[in-house]
């Protein structure tokens, strides 16, 4: 289906002719460049660990040798089996205003001290020298109709990205590339390896963004968005309020941000004067945890560190996502955020896989909900791929998605128009494993519990350990009741797949049949009734299997923003469900 | 032709209709041979051999280091588990798997725990790979793998006239999607 549609959008003829002589990136990028840490192939760290082990091992040797050839036996032997709990105070006063110490320090030659600076010194330089030869050799251009990128150092790599298989463009610049006029480029393609399938380019001058920008511009046959394109053929579709932004990012409790946004603001404040204030602010926090380290206190500190992660992961949601606008052109989709790096993407629509529409508890409260898309290659980690709108109204998120899609798949909106109606909601017979989730899940562990606390006496009553399976089982039960009610599903009569499922947010996927790639019915080997677990999935970044199914089983496995599930329908109907889809 | 064991096959799946194949009209069916089975402990013991290895190994040196403890022989447990889990997963896996074909579309049902029932659609392959072990090639098994854009399904092993239908089979499929 993609084939076809990609066919339609890009003229083979044009892209073919298309030809950007071969270019550096800007002299500035070497900040940004030197900045960033290498990528670490799977090769690169089976090299080092070694290289590494081998280093400390030569050291310690080195060492030994030293040792060896400067005292005498007898005196290693004195100071191997030298009392160190009869040094106190006074004795340390006396080694230091004694003169044994400072004869021996003259008597050491001055290598001593000047190989290990010699050697630090040389491994910085070189590490600089390295970078720095590696980002000169970085060159770019386009060669008919194929975008390539070649570099390396010691092994030369080269990436060809031919336009066809283009998935989306994105130009970014940071404030301080603003005020270089410099723009980051970054074209993707739908290969799940992310990086090693795009062309990432940190940071070109503001013309040879340009140039780029025209040749993707004469391939798609329409403007594509960048920070200078002019905004006529464009229909504006949706902007995102700040109450809405932030309704949404209070649900944003993601722990990988808020540690990296953490050592950004670490890095940031260990400039000028801020350096004191965060070091005391630190031997401050570090100080109350060592006084106070009963559980009360170790319950309130991380309370505290949890309120203080998510306060960062709403501001770095906000910041990421604020001034957001979505308008179309044709086929293309264009994304501006951002309130400090701002980014243009493009989205060629028909590359899109799949609709999430992703209520949090926040944003059920306001009616609001999140817009999401599965592209092929894209993965839930890659949030910000995949944001279509980080906040719409129910109400005007039909009229969004028909604007949107009007000339490539204009039943999407009526897709969602009519769910509230026409779901299949789930058999009575499901509602029990629903409910009883968690207590399944928390039954091995209780058990343990019990018998552990049973076999070895503590004076509290083995029925102790029960207690994490009432009050969890029960919270889960509550959930699980609400989870039962959301679940459903439906397919229309043009062959468009409906699923809602809530794990804490409610998530209504809808895609097209044709866009299903497998369709899966599972249930427990034992003890199973006639419920089972219907999973569809849609092009995205299918994961090779894990430890556990290699040794459990075969399977395929896809990852939550390209999965379709309905657990608990009846086997007839998911039997039906999956001829259906398969038509 | 081998001999399949057709006459079982509704016996294959419990619990479940769905998880029978005995239902599905049209398509061919095929349950675990008795070569299958035969390669699955085969390979089972091979898998939870290698698994054991530097364990138990690694046990017997400790063991001659430091004499008996508590330490080694946890170790040496930790091997045995590795061995017998992957054995016992070698005996029971050609009970729960089985495979259908038609010329356009595949359905696998597997797995030990969960059983799953995959459908895929030979359109939707990207990259067909058939590999065939040291075990499987003399009782003439290979495994299937097809990945398509969202993940890998396999058939863990089936003779060669099946193999050799069912890769035509994904290969007009391969054309005919490159023709649209």
């Amino acid at each position: 289906m993609s084939t076809r549609s990609s066919r339609a959008l890009i003229d083979g003829q044009i892209v073919d002719s298309l030809d950007v002589e071969s270019q550096r990136l800007s002299k500035f990028s070497l900040f940004w460049y030197l900045k960033s840490i290498p990528e670490l192939t799977m090769g690169t760290i089976a090299t080092l660990i070694p290289v590494i082990v081998g280093a400390i091992f030569a050291l310690g040797l080195l060492i030994d040798w030293g040792i060896r050839r400067s005292f005498t036996e007898e005196q290693i032997e004195t100071a191997i089996n030298y009392d160190l709990d009869s040094i106190d105070g006074a004795k340390i006063e006396e080694w230091i205003e004694g003169s044994a110490f400072i004869d021996w320090i003259s008597g050491v030659s001055i290598w001593a001290f000047l190989v290990p600076v010699l050697v630090a010194f040389t491994l910085i330089i070189g590490w600089l020298v390295i970078r720095t030869l590696q980002w000169r050799r970085i060159r770019f251009g386009i060669e008919d109709g194929v975008i390539w990128m070649t570099g390396g150092l010691f092994t030369g790599w080269e990436r060809r990205l031919p336009i066809v298989h283009v998935q989306s463009v994105e130009f970014r610049s940071t404030p301080l590339q603003r005020v270089l006029t410099l723009r980051g480029v970054a074209i993707s393609s739908a290969a799940p390896e992310g990086k090693n399938a795009s062309i990432e380019l940190l940071a070109v001058r503001r013309g040879v963004a340009d140039e780029l920008a025209a040749n993707m511009q004469r391939a798609f046959g329409v403007s594509i968005d960048t920070p200078e394109s002019a905004d006529d053929a464009s229909v504006p579709i949706a902007m995102v309020g700040w109450k809405d932004l932030f309704v949404a990012a209070a649900n944003s409790f993601e722990v990988r941000l808020s540690v990296v946004s953490l050592y950004v603001a670490y890095q940031l404040l260990g400039q000028g004067p801020f350096k004191r204030w965060r070091d005391q602010m630190i031997g401050q926090v570090t100080k109350y945890a060592q006084e106070h380290h009963d559980l009360a206190h170790v319950l309130l500190i991380l309370a505290g560190a949890l309120l203080f992660f998510w306060v960062f992961s709403i501001a770095i949601y906000v910041a990421t996502f604020a001034r957001f606008r979505l308008r179309r052109n044709g086929m293309l989709a264009f994304i501006e955020h951002g309130l400090l790096t701002r980014r243009w993407r493009t989205v060629l629509l028909p590359h899109v896989q799949a609709l999430s529409f992703i209520e949090s508890p926040a944003q059920q409260l306001i009616d609001d909900g999140s817009l999401r898309m599965t592209l092929p290659g894209t993965t839930r980690d890659s949030l910000e791929r995949t944001m279509l709108l980080p906040a719409v109204d129910r109400s005007v998120t039909i009229d969004v998605l028909e604007r949107l899609f009007a000339e490539i798949a204009p039943e999407t909106g009526n897709a969602l128009r009519t769910i509230q109606g026409s779901l299949h909601r789930l058999p009575p017979s499901a509602r029990r494993s629903y409910l009883l989730r968690w207590v399944w899940r928390l039954l091995p562990v209780t058990s343990i519990l019990v018998i552990g606390m049973y076999l070895i006496p503590g004076g509290l009553n083995p029925l102790w350990g029960g207690l994490p399976l009432v009050v969890i089982g029960a919270f889960g039960a509550w959930l699980g009741n609400i989870r039962f009610r959301d679940a459903g599903w439906r397919v229309d009569e043009r062959g468009v797949l409906a699923v809602r499922e809530r794990g804490l947010s409610r998530v209504t996927r809808v895609a097209r049949r044709e866009r299903l790639v497998w369709t899966r019915a599972s249930q427990l080997r034992l003890f199973a009734g006639k419920n089972v677990t219907f999973v569809a999935s849609v092009a995205g970044a299918g994961a090779r299997p894990g430890i556990l199914s290699k040794i459990l089983g075969y399977g395929l496995v896809s990852r939550s923003d390209s999965r379709f599930r309905v657990r608990g329908l009846l086997d007839t109907e998911a039997i039906e469900l999956i001829d259906r889809l398969g038509k | 032709m081998v001999d399949f064991d057709d006459a079982d096959v509704s016996t294959v799946g419990r619990g479940s209709t769905i998880f029978s194949p005995s239902q599905l009209e049209g398509w061919t069916v095929r349950t675990p041979s008795p070569q299958a089975r035969r390669w699955s402990v085969l390979s089972g013991l091979a898998h939870g051999l290698v698994w054991a290895f530097p364990f138990v190994a690694f046990a017997f040196v400790w063991r001659r280091v430091d004499g008996d403890g508590f330490w080694p022989a946890l170790i040496f447990a930790i091997g045995i588990v590795f061995l017998i889990v992957m054995l016992l997963k070698g005996i029971l896996a050609p009970r729960t798997w089985w495979f259908a074909y038609t010329d356009r579309e595949l359905i696998v049902e597997h797995g030990i725990l969960f059983k799953a029932r995959d459908q895929l659609s030979y359109e939707r392959v990207q990259y067909l790979e058939r590999r065939s072990g040291p075990i499987m090639r003399p009782l003439g098994l290979a495994s299937l793998a097809f990945d398509t854009a969202a993940g890998r399904a396999a058939i863990p092993a089936a003779v060669q006239t099946d193999i050799d239908i069912i890769e035509d089979h994904v290969r007009i499929a391969m054309q005919r999607v490159e023709a649209l």
